[in-house]
């Protein structure tokens, strides 16, 4: 009788994973993407999502019952980005994005303008408060709303639309650089 | 800010991370193995506060019945131990299993999340804060049913502790270890960290 209690609970847990890993492989990419546009960092970013996944694996029996668990994986990813940050905040400072750091390493990449511009807005970014940062990444790459961007940040409105401004006025010489009208000179 | 700005960011954030691919089959292996061990972790915090609301209800109860409440000592609280080896420890540990240890202290194990018995902890304890060790359970497997034990040590000195410690290293179940309720926070050893953590 224990024997086939315990059987049913490894079906269960196996059906768990296997209906986790279903989530993964429609999710993941799209989930890794915004990591990587939030941190600037492929190694980053796999830890980030492996992260937010592993969170909702542990509450996964909950989370799959969710009405969105997409909404509920970007959240766990978002916070989690966000309150790895604060913890970092001290190595790192918010200033203006100086365009003379630039990570080009090799004559072919300099001699591409989109690759080297590419490589700039990562580091740009990376030069933003993770806030500024998750506001950005929301609204321009995730296109979201606004209100779901406060809403998944757990700030007002008022403070998406003030973040994004001044983020995008420190990012404006760079996007400058991208605009085709530029490149075609 | 304009709609150029805005739409230039867009197409740069495209542009950048659009085509970046996961390894999809390695992320669900990391994130099954690291969410189980945040289950467990999640599981065996949650044994201890059962514990502790248990301890807290003996002794409420104790100090309702004005005193007249039989004392428990610890060698009545472990009398129906099941089966009991003397100055050594069972290779693997379970649940009803009694040690003991090198300093003449008997401890005795629960399952995780199981109601400890009122008198497990003798009476006039504080509650506050409960001194745990975990050991660390390197063998156990990541896709085994979230399962572990907890072991009430009271009266169990460092070396006891430590002796534990090198009796269950390879134990395939995590083993969490308390010499129960005490006052002194120094006597407090850190808990690991938990894989809660952020991205690192």
């Amino acid at each position: 009788m224990r024997g086939l209690a315990r059987r049913g609970s490894v079906t269960a847990e196996e059906d768990a994973v296997d209906d986790f890993a279903a989530f993964v492989h429609a999710t993941g990419t799209q989930l890794y993407r915004t990591a990587l546009a939030l941190t600037g960092d492929h190694h980053l970013a796999e830890d980030l999502t492996q992260t937010a996944y592993a969170k909702v694996f542990a509450s996964w029996r909950r989370v799959r019952k969710a009405d969105n668990p997409v909404g509920y994986a970007r959240t766990i990813l978002l916070n989690t980005f966000l309150s790895h940050r604060r913890l970092r905040r001290s190595s790192e400072q918010p200033g203006r994005v100086e365009l003379t750091e630039t990570l080009t390493s090799s004559p072919d990449e300099a001699a591409d303008a989109n690759s080297e511009t590419r490589l700039d807005l990562l580091a740009a970014l990376r030069r933003l408060s993770a806030t500024d940062r998750a506001v950005l990444v929301a609204r321009y790459w995730e296109d979201r709303s606004i209100s779901e961007t406060a809403t998944d940040l757990g700030i007002s409105e008022a403070a998406v639309r003030t973040r994004a401004k001044r983020a995008l006025e420190r990012l404006r010489p760079l996007l400058d650089d991208f605009s085709p009208e530029r490149n075609l000179r | 800010m304009n709609a150029s700005d805005e739409n230039l960011l867009s197409t740069a954030l495209h542009d950048r991370v659009g085509e970046a691919t996961p390894d999809l089959d390695a992320l669900v292996l990391t994130s099954v193995r690291r969410g189980g061990r945040i289950r467990r972790t999640r599981f065996a915090l949650a044994g201890l506060g059962a514990a502790a609301v248990v301890a807290a209800t003996g002794i409420g109860a104790s100090a309702l019945a004005g005193g007249g409440a039989t004392p428990v000592t610890v060698d009545s609280a472990f009398a129906d131990a099941s089966s009991t080896t003397a100055a050594s420890a069972p290779h693997q540990l379970a649940a009803g299993d009694t040690i003991k240890l090198p300093s003449g202290a008997v401890a005795k194990a629960y399952q995780l999340g199981q109601q400890v018995p009122p008198g497990a902890w003798p009476d006039g304890m504080a509650v506050q804060p409960v001194p745990v060790i975990v050991i660390p359970s390197d063998a156990a497997t990541d896709d085994a049913d979230p399962s572990g034990l907890f072991v009430i040590a009271v009266g169990a000195t460092d070396a006891d502790l430590e002796w534990m410690q090198t009796q269950y290293a390879d134990s395939t179940v995590p083993i969490l270890v308390t010499r129960g309720p005490s006052t002194d926070s120094s006597d407090v050893a850190p808990l690991p960290p938990a894989d809660t953590s952020p991205a690192s």
